[in-house]
């Protein structure tokens, strides 16, 4: 190998070392903390090339200054009327100070951990002092739960501050109860359905009743109508016969008198009667003595 | 290529110069060999390992060679002796072969990370100790090539050709290695390429290991009777043609298929020059892109965004300089709350989504801790939700957020449940649905506007909403129970609808009986009245005898089959009473009579 070549091997190899070692690069939505000998000395919040001594005279430490979101475990809190309401929440923040944020927490587990606790402590805080009905009505102008929130975001930036992060908003993404009572919920719901459906059959058989003594009632009042216009109609049909009798019979009481005892004899005397005669009896006097009388 | 000569000259000047030579290589190799297993355990690599092994091929060359020249130097009187560098050539043709064929199979398997190396120190420090490597394997070549041209030894010769490979797949191990840094893999291929040259090594050795032999000699010496010089010679002759065509064989395999030496030597460095140039095409080429239809492309360089690229072909510097990430920006991204849609799933469908699916497998999978919402009265509901959104900010989306998709998610999710928290569960479940999409679609559109994550909320849509799996059963009960309502009402009514008309006949039956009656009771006392009127007309006219005739007619209608005693006179009179015979009456004879007579 000509020297040259050698030359320019050694240059090339110079420049990517240079590269590697003098340089850094932060990336859009990036930040770097330059230090020196972990002293920082600059903060480089813009994105491009930057240049440094090789380490261990510089030394970057390279943090993501991107939109984040924390979802911290979710935590049992009990409301001002002794509800217990499970809640997770979520925290959207930036590291704003990156330096502040290396000192205070290191890294993202640490904040992580710091923002829990401060989470926590604030959102049990908040929902000491409310009822339930302030997180859940039906009437939207009763619930104070999105001011909760933004009274919490305010507290958290707060606290945010102090650890080198901007928290951009913080929010309660479900509010759940906890497994006894979502029970105990279960079955309130179920009785609440049993009641409905039970009104429902009621409702059902009090119509239904209604509607028999209707027709019962109509049917009785149809029948007790034609009773009563039969019996008029019998009556004056009886009361008409009685008249036809009296017209007819009044001419000769005596024979209709006469008559009538005859037939009552007829009538009266039935199949199994028994007669007892006395011997003296007008029958049979009559029977026995018809001829003497002829001869009369 | 050297003439070989069969029957090196024992010398203890060349003696000497040999072991010093191969102890120098010995040393050099053994240290390459270590050095390249490290690189290789620390970056996890294949490549490097095949190196190691090609190294570590030219170690055992050298250390049988070294053992080859100590027989061959002090057991000369020994039969065999002079033929062991032969088979030690012999030996190591196979275990390079047997290696070469390891490394390149090895190539095929789909196991991956072998093969890729990871950025970071490792790397620096494998490129450092390569670079090392190919500086000592090219000087031990050359110093290898002239001990052996001095000495006239061919394992020597052989060996320096071997080292001199060496250094080509170090060298492209170094390539690679480089590339590497730039995110251009190519460590399968030089892996291959790698495991070619061993073979390659592996076959030379094993033709001159063979040639090493004179087989017509070997036969005259070791043969117990004396061949006839006709035979002598025939078997020269086959011999002859025999070595005649292995050396064409093994030069076209040698020479012309596998980098043939000669072209290797006289091209070092058009070869060399090439492969910069191949390189620095290829990684010039990795900047360019290509950006899809539905995409748009953020263009990068150091860090910074230069540029926004509508669909095409574009260029950046190449890594590490200039970057591009490509954002999705044209498709209408969904979220989804409450479930997961898995779009691989190719299995079957039920035959409908009920209420009490589990989800539990399938092409939706439940996410029942987003599922679940607390209403405004203190119930439970199973929601699912889309939501529908479109990147407008690519910059925003993909550099100034880490996860927006996440964050949308979390967002959609708290505004769902806040919004639920108003309604009642009858309303949540049929007549506020449309009412509750308006309000999250008015919600979500705020929402992106607090957070900046640069997209474009385009709709959202309740999916599904129904009581929680557990209450289902008592859902469907109340549908019973209203159909049990109107099963009871419409059995009073087919009760009513049964009674009335009958009753109505009833009533109309009365009333034609009574004007029956009546008609009747009329006209039998018309007929009676003038029955009696025609009766007394007469009976006036002889009243007497129509009175007895009457009378008579009459009485024998009711005595007739009638048991009649007649009591004497004298008897004491009694009635009995045909039912209680115990209770005796007295009557009065006369009266009895004169109510007879009358």
């Amino acid at each position: 190998m000509k020297k040259k070549h050698i030359y320019l091997m050694v240059f090339i190899l110079v420049v990517i070392l240079f590269y590697i070692l003098c340089t850094t690069v932060v990336y859009q939505g990036r930040m770097s903390i330059l230090m020196s000998f972990g002293k920082p000395v600059k903060v480089i919040t813009n994105p491009g090339i930057y240049l440094k001594f090789p380490y261990p005279f510089n030394s970057v430490e390279k943090i993501d200054a991107r939109l984040n979101m924390l979802q911290p475990s979710p935590s049992e809190f009990l409301t001002a009327d002794k509800k217990n309401l499970i809640l997770e929440s979520a925290v959207c923040y930036r590291i704003s100070d990156p330096v502040l944020f290396i000192k205070t927490v290191r890294n993202k587990k640490g904040l992580e951990m710091r923002i829990t606790d401060l989470l926590a402590s604030h959102t049990g805080l908040l929902l000491g002092v409310k009822e339930l009905s302030d997180i859940i009505n039906i009437d939207p102008n009763k619930i104070k739960f999105r001011d909760m929130n933004a009274e919490l975001t305010k507290l958290i930036r707060i606290d945010g501050k102090d650890l080198g992060i901007y928290v951009s908003q913080v929010f309660i993404k479900r509010v759940m109860l906890p497994y006894e009572n979502t029970l105990a919920v279960y079955k309130r719901m179920r009785a609440e359905r049993d009641r409905i459906a039970k009104k429902y059959i009621a409702e059902g058989e009090e119509q239904a009743l209604r509607i028999k003594a209707e027709a019962d009632k109509e049917s009785r009042t149809i029948i007790a109508k034609a009773k009563s216009k039969a019996s008029i109609i019998k009556g004056k049909a009886e009361a008409e016969a009685m008249r036809i009798y009296g017209d007819s019979y009044k001419k000769n009481i005596g024979f209709y008198r006469y008559l009538r005892t005859l037939q009552a004899y007829e009538k009266m005397f039935g199949e199994k009667t028994m007669i007892v005669l006395d011997e003296k009896s007008a029958i049979l006097k009559a029977l026995f003595s018809g001829n003497k009388n002829e001869k009369k | 290529m050297n003439e070989i000569s069969n029957q090196p000259e024992p010398s203890s000047v060349r003696f000497k110069a040999l072991v010093n030579a191969s102890f120098l290589a010995i040393g050099a190799d053994i240290f390459l060999v270590l050095l390249k297993y490290f690189l290789s355990k620390i970056t996890g690599s294949a490549l490097l390992a095949a190196d190691a092994l090609h190294s570590g091929g030219d170690l055992a060359i050298t250390l049988t060679v070294l053992t080859s020249i100590i027989v061959n130097h002090s057991f000369k009187k020994n039969k065999w002796a002079k033929h062991a560098e032969g088979i030690v050539a012999l030996l190591i043709s196979f275990v390079l072969i047997f290696g070469s064929f390891k490394v390149i199979f090895d190539v095929f398997e789909k196991e991956g990370a072998r093969y890729s190396f990871t950025s970071g120190i490792p790397l620096v420090i494998a490129f450092l100790g390569i670079s090392i490597a190919c500086a000592i394997a090219i000087s031990m070549s050359h110093f290898k090539i002239k001990v052996g041209e001095k000495h006239n030894s061919i394992a020597f010769i052989a060996e320096g050709m071997h080292t001199y490979s060496d250094f080509f797949t170090s060298f492209g191990v170094w390539l690679t290695l480089f590339l590497g840094y730039f995110s251009i893999h190519i460590e399968r291929v030089m892996t291959f390429i790698v495991g070619i040259f061993i073979l390659r090594i592996g076959i030379k050795i094993l033709i001159k290991a063979i040639l090493f032999f004179n087989l017509p000699e070997l036969l005259s010496s070791y043969s117990k009777k004396k061949l006839s010089k006709k035979a002598q010679e025939s078997i020269k002759e086959i011999w002859e043609r025999f070595v005649q065509i292995f050396k064409k064989i093994g030069s076209t395999i040698t020479q012309k298929i596998f980098f043939p030496d000669d072209w290797i030597l006289k091209n070092k460095k058009k070869l060399i020059f090439s492969n910069i140039f191949l390189v620095i095409t290829l990684y010039i080429g990795t900047g360019f892109y290509n950006i899809l239809p539905f995409q748009t492309g953020v263009k990068l360089l150091f860090g910074e965004v230069v540029d926004m690229n509508p669909p095409g072909l574009h260029f950046h510097l190449p890594k590490p300089f200039g970057n591009v990430i490509k954002v999705d920006t044209q498709v209408i991204a969904r979220v989804e709350s409450g479930f997961r849609t898995n779009w691989n799933y190719e299995g079957a469908e039920p035959e409908a989504y009920l209420w009490e699916f589990t989800h539990t497998e399938g092409r939706f999978s439940k996410a029942p801790e987003e599922a679940i919402a607390l209403t405004g009265d203190e119930n439970l509901v199973d929601t699912n939700f889309i939501c529908y959104y479109r990147i407008i900010d690519p910059i925003k989306y993909a550099l100034n957020c880490e996860n927006s998709h996440e964050i949308i998610r979390s967002l959609f999710c708290y505004e769902i449940h806040t919004v639920l928290a108003h309604y009642n569960l009858d309303a949540l479940l049929t007549l506020d649905r449309g009412k509750i999409q308006r309000e999250l679609i008015r919600n979500m559109k705020e929402e992106v506007k607090i957070t900046p994550v640069g997209v474009e909320i385009l709709n959202v849509f309740m999916r599904e909403a129904h009581p929680p799996i557990e209450v289902v059963p008592e859902y469907r009960a109340v549908a019973s129970a209203r159909e049990q309502k109107n099963e009871i009402i419409h059995k009073a009514n087919a009760y009513a609808n049964d009674l009335l008309p009958r009753s109505r006949g009833n009533a109309e039956t009365d009333i034609l009986q009574s004007y029956a009656f009546a008609t009747e009771k009329v006209d039998i006392a018309d007929g009676k009245a003038k029955s009696f009127l025609l009766k007394n007309r007469n009976f006036s006219k002889y009243k007497s005898i129509n009175k007895i005739s009457l009378w008579w007619e009459t009485v024998e209608k009711a005595f007739k089959d009638k048991f009649i005693y007649i009591l004497p006179i004298k008897t004491k009179r009694r009635v009995y009473s045909s039912e209680k015979k115990d209770k005796i009456k007295d009557i009065k004879s006369d009266k009895y009579e004169n109510s007879l007579g009358e």
